[in-house]
């Protein structure tokens, strides 16, 4: 058996199954993503009752990296909106990573008692300090990191640990009190794999996500494995104790995306010359 | 026979994308049309894309010129050389020189940490977008002039040296009525190319809506929404205008050769 | 204007184009600087046009020392042998270059230009484009333009080289007329001796960046001074001869050459022009039946071909006993007048009128 996989950014990735790439399984960022394959029919509609935990097999979170010794005492969410914070984000329309960032600010000010009015204002603020908007996770990265642009960079636990790693020590990451946990999903392509007889490895291969050597593997990339008793990361890390919150708690994927992330949603009322007055 | 090759690969290559993009802008009806592609924001980006582009298109044509005198009339060391990499920026993937000359031009770059403080943001910015369009749009602007002035009389030059023309007479009077139909072409490819440039603009425009959002920005994020149709209303508006502008781009070129002959 | 060309030397890398050559042209005249291509002509050209800088020497014009001075402003008219017309103006412009850049008021260019169309016959034709005329045509406006300036000398390279014969001849006698009538110092650039011979007040032949004879057109095509000059003024029959004790020997006719006295016997060329070959019936005997000139004697031949080329006829013939071929040209009228049918096989007598003879290589002469 062989398999021949395509990474790209999760949403060209979906479309591109979508468009007819044989693709036999999908593991994409949101369930966006996988919800759009699925409207198609290509991925039955209980997609996501086929595998454990919904079919997410791994989490990350949503944390701050920011430069050596935390020069601007970026502790929690509130220090984000705080004097002249400048701060690295994806575009939420554009990125998984983006929306996620977004979802986690919106949801930390709910979870602290706020208003969806004090949400509104905290990440019209967040958005305000964010002099760059890159279209992709990746680019944000390069920002950040190499550009020496901003003091924080919002990003998933796993690529925090890559751009630390990267950065030999002029960076570092903070974990805030509470932030968003994020999901990313897997399904098996039904149309594809029943056409070309593979569903049997198409499932197994997914299945082995769950498994204590899948999980290990999932680890060592720093991931958070599903399930009690995480195995340690790469190097050896436990995974630093962070209060968590789903989607559900900022609406749902398909609320969110509509009021957030949509054609004229909160995002872009951020950007409305209105608003900058 | 030649005809009917040339209709088959311009229909095959151009035509059917062209009419498979109407056509899903079409689906949304004229209401729906004008509802996703003429947002306050969507006009904001057309404004910085086409600007943008009329600016870089600009700077190349004039810089084209220069460069393209310099290779076909210095000889000096070096010069095949310069004339390779002048079609490097055709090969490069266009993302990687978004990519260095934001790393180049903002504050702790190379280039950057001399032009900052004198208050030139040269990355996320909108000249960052002009630098990096000029960039892929450079070579056009060259080698559409180059074999122009390489074909050039230099006997009109000399007699209008012996009748007394200084360089600058000579030049303005002399040269520059018979290669300025070619600058025009060059401008207009490199205006077409620029147009349609995403790569590498995305990664030093910093993106801000209204301010260095371009119009391939808007198209991608209603993608990622999955609004095909809507996507396309403003790569149909993005298109038009190119196509409008390109028409009147070359129909200046017309009347500039006609003049020169 | 007069001009004196002083040891002006000139390469292009490797390539000598001029090598230490002198000229003087006297205010007033015409001159042809006639030679091959690669001979350097254009070159020496260039060079008192100021386009391009010797290596060596100087150019002086009416006892001024311009060698360094810019070809802007020498105040020289150039004629470009493909007209250098500047297209996108029209015949008016072109023509009134010069002055708008001299920023001579408008009203005077305007009146300067009109005589100037008029000089070159080219009335009402002011706005045309110089795309809408013919070579000829072209060529006048290009030589209007060169004079709008009322230049000092005229320079011009192969100005007739890219008209059709016609034209060409035609213009060339327009351009003798108006020489005689502006009397303007003029060099001009040809490869073709016609050209130069009736066009010019004088002729200067160059070979190999070296110029070989300066002189009028009779003097240079009666005394040509070397072979090169002999060998490019026109077809020429050159034999291989001797010569020893101030004669030369031509198929055992002698040919008197007193620069050679010497009793020790030396290969030699010998050039026969063929208008300077007599044709005549031969006699029984194998003797001529005329014959005078410089040298004595005539020669039996068999003809060859015979064309008729107007007024003249050319002649083929061998020479008895040889395998060369022998050209002669006789005036039509003449071959007719002979006691004989000039047909192939005839058996005639060819007796030179004038023959020259070289030593090969100058080195050689003592």
């Amino acid at each position: 058996m062989s398999i021949k996989q395509s990474h790209a950014a999760s949403g060209s990735q979906a479309r591109a199954v979508i468009d007819g790439l044989e693709a036999d399984v999908v593991t994409l960022a949101v369930w966006p993503d996988v919800e759009a394959v699925a409207k198609t029919g290509l991925v039955r509609a209980d997609w996501q009752k086929r595998f454990e935990n919904d079919s997410v097999p791994y989490h990350s979170v949503v944390v701050f990296v920011v430069r050596k010794g935390n020069p601007k005492g970026i502790k929690d969410w509130p220090d984000l909106a705080k004097g002249e914070i400048s701060i690295v984000t994806p575009n939420p329309k554009t990125s998984g990573n983006g929306k996620y960032s977004f979802l986690a600010a919106w949801g930390a000010v709910l979870a602290g008692g706020g208003s969806a009015d004090d949400a509104k204002a905290f990440v019209t603020e967040l958005y305000k300090r964010t002099p760059v908007l890159d279209t992709g996770a990746r680019a944000a990265t390069a920002t950040f990191s190499q550009k020496g642009i901003g003091d924080v960079h919002l990003t998933f636990e796993n690529e925090a640990h890559l751009e630390v790693v990267e950065s030999k020590g002029s960076l570092e990451i903070v974990y805030p009190r509470r932030s968003i946990r994020v999901d990313p999903p897997v399904a098996v392509v039904d149309a594809n794999v029943d056409r070309k007889g593979t569903r049997h490895v198409a499932e197994a291969y997914l299945g082995f996500l769950y498994t204590p050597e899948g999980r290990a593997i999932v680890a060592k990339h720093h991931y958070r494995p599903w399930g009690s008793a995480p195995p340690p990361s790469a190097d050896g890390a436990t995974w630093p104790a962070i209060e968590t919150f789903d989607i559900t708690a900022v609406g749902g994927w398909e609320a969110v995306m509509k009021t957030f992330f949509g054609e004229g949603g909160v995002f872009d009322s951020i950007y409305l010359p209105e608003a900058g007055r | 026979m030649t005809f009917a090759i040339t209709a088959l690969v311009m229909t095959a290559l151009v035509l059917l994308p062209l009419a498979v993009l109407v056509l899903r802008a079409a689906s949304l009806g004229p209401q729906g049309f004008v509802a996703a592609a003429w947002t306050p924001r969507a006009r904001a980006a057309y404004g910085v894309s086409l600007g943008a582009a009329v600016l870089a298109a600009t700077v190349s044509a004039v810089l084209g010129l220069v460069v393209a005198w310099v290779l076909a009339r210095i000889d000096f060391p070096g010069r095949r050389v310069l004339d390779a990499l002048v079609d490097v920026p055709l090969a490069l993937p266009t993302a990687v020189a978004g990519l260095v000359y934001s790393a180049l031009y903002v504050e702790k770059g190379w280039l950057g940490h001399w032009l900052v403080p004198l208050g030139i943001q040269g990355a996320y910015s909108y000249l960052g977008i002009v630098l990096v369009l000029v960039f892929v749009s450079l070579p056009f602007a060259i080698r559409v002039v180059q074999p122009v002035i390489e074909s050039l009389d230099r006997d009109t030059e000399e007699a209008a040296r012996i009748l007394g023309a200084s360089r600058a007479q000579t030049f303005f009077r002399v040269v520059l009525p018979g290669i300025l139909p070619a600058v025009v072409t060059g401008f207009a490819l490199a205006l077409a190319r620029a147009l349609g440039e995403y790569g590498s603009v995305v990664f030093i425009s910093g993106n801000m809506p209204f301010k260095t959002e371009i119009a391939p920005v808007l198209i991608v994020s209603r993608l990622e929404e999955f609004a095909y149709a809507e996507a396309t209303t403003i790569a149909v508006v993005l298109l038009a205008m190119s196509l409008t502008l390109l028409i009147v781009v070359n129909a200046l070129q017309q009347r500039l050769a006609r003049n020169a002959q | 204007m007069s001009i004196h060309v002083r040891d002006i030397s000139k390469s292009f890398g490797a390539f000598k184009a001029l090598d230490r050559v002198s000229l003087d042209v006297p205010d007033g005249t015409l001159l042809a600087l006639l030679g091959p291509s690669g001979s350097g002509k254009t070159t020496l050209l260039r060079i008192i046009a100021g386009l391009e800088h010797a290596d060596e020497g100087v150019i002086v014009e009416d006892g001024e020392d311009i060698t360094e001075r810019h070809a802007r402003q020498r105040e020289v008219g150039f004629v470009f042998q493909h007209y250098a017309l500047f297209r996108h103006m029209s015949v008016f412009e072109n023509i009134a270059f010069g002055l708008r850049v001299r920023k001579v008021p408008t009203a005077e260019v305007r009146s300067r230009v009109e005589e100037l169309l008029h000089l070159v016959r080219l009335e009402g034709l002011g706005g045309r484009k110089p795309a809408q005329l013919s070579g000829g045509q072209r060529q006048r406006v290009a030589l209007a333009r060169a004079l709008a300036i009322r230049p000092k000398i005229l320079l011009l390279d192969e100005p007739f080289g890219a008209l059709d014969a016609k034209v060409r001849v035609e213009l060339r006698q327009w351009l003798r007329r108006l020489h005689d009538e502006i009397g303007m110092t003029s060099v001009f650039v040809t490869h073709d001796q016609e050209e130069a011979f009736e066009l010019a007040d004088e002729v200067v032949v160059m070979n190999h960046g070296k110029i070989e004879q300066q002189g009028t057109p009779d003097a240079v095509f009666d005394q040509p001074a070397t072979p090169f000059v002999m060998d490019f003024l026109g077809n020429v029959n050159v034999f291989h001869g001797r010569v020893e004790n101030g004669r030369a020997f031509w198929h055992g006719i002698p040919i008197d050459y007193p620069d050679y006295p010497h009793a020790q016997a030396r290969d030699a060329r010998v050039y026969l022009r063929p208008h300077e070959l007599e044709i005549s019936p031969l006699s029984g005997n194998g003797q001529a039946v005329t014959g005078n000139g410089r040298a004595s004697g005539s020669l039996p031949a068999s003809v060859l071909r015979v064309t008729r080329n107007g007024a003249i006829t050319r002649v083929a013939c061998r020479p008895h006993g040889s395998d060369a071929e022998l050209q002669v040209d006789v005036p039509t009228e003449v071959a007719r007048g002979l006691q004989m049918d000039l047909v192939p096989g005839a058996h005639v007598a060819i007796t030179p009128r004038k023959a020259r003879v070289f030593l090969p290589g100058p080195e050689y002469v003592i």
